[in-house]
């Protein structure tokens, strides 16, 4: 992450406007214990007042580390109940995945903030609808392919 | 070209940090490379 990621001028200007901080897993082990980190490269996004709202385990290159500043900002977002800041964070990730491994989670998630900011279970729908169309067979086009999965009729249950 | 990126002092400062500001806190757990 020090060697590309962190020096990519574009990461440097969206940690601009976050509050960053390093913390060593091996010489700051109960810190890092108390966050909950298992392993490294660690990377959480936090509220302003503490809480976890996003974590991932893994070195990001630059394009992808952008996708993921992107939808930690949506997270805090989402839980500040700013949604409209939330879609628009959700609308740079898609923005930064382009047609890459990381575009279906940002997909997932502009879908996720438009129905929060507006109300409309139709928007979620259209989103979800739109990342099963585009990227079929990804873990987040599993994670919403219960929306075209037929009603079960009466008197017949799954399982 | 950006300025370089301003890592907080400890993770204590940056809670505090984030609380005064209003601020998304990110938090890397790192190992030396």
């Amino acid at each position: 992450m020090d060697a590309v990621t962190y020096p990519h001028p574009r990461v440097r200007e969206a940690l601009a406007g976050m509050v960053p901080v390093k913390v060593s897993f091996a010489q700051q082990s109960e810190v890092a214990g108390a966050l909950g980190a298992v392993w490294t490269p660690t990377f959480q996004f936090r509220t302003p007042d503490d809480r976890l709202v996003r974590a991932s385990t893994g070195y990001f290159a630059p394009e992808a580390f952008l996708v993921e500043l992107a939808l930690g900002e949506a997270m805090v977002a989402f839980a500040e109940r700013r949604y409209a800041d939330a879609e628009a964070a959700c609308v740079r990730a898609v923005g930064e995945a382009g047609s890459s491994p990381y575009a279906p989670e940002a997909l997932y998630w502009l879908a996720v903030a438009r129905y929060r900011a507006t109300g409309r279970g139709e928007a979620l729908k259209e989103g979800w609808n739109e990342l099963l169309d585009r990227y079929p067979g990804t873990v987040w086009a599993s994670k919403v392919s219960f929306i075209r999965e037929p009603a079960p009729s009466e008197g017949r249950r799954a399982g | 070209m950006a300025d370089a990126i301003a890592w907080a002092a400890s993770l204590e400062e940056a809670r505090e940090r984030a609380r005064r500001e209003r601020r998304l806190l990110f938090v890397d757990v790192f190992a030396p490379g």
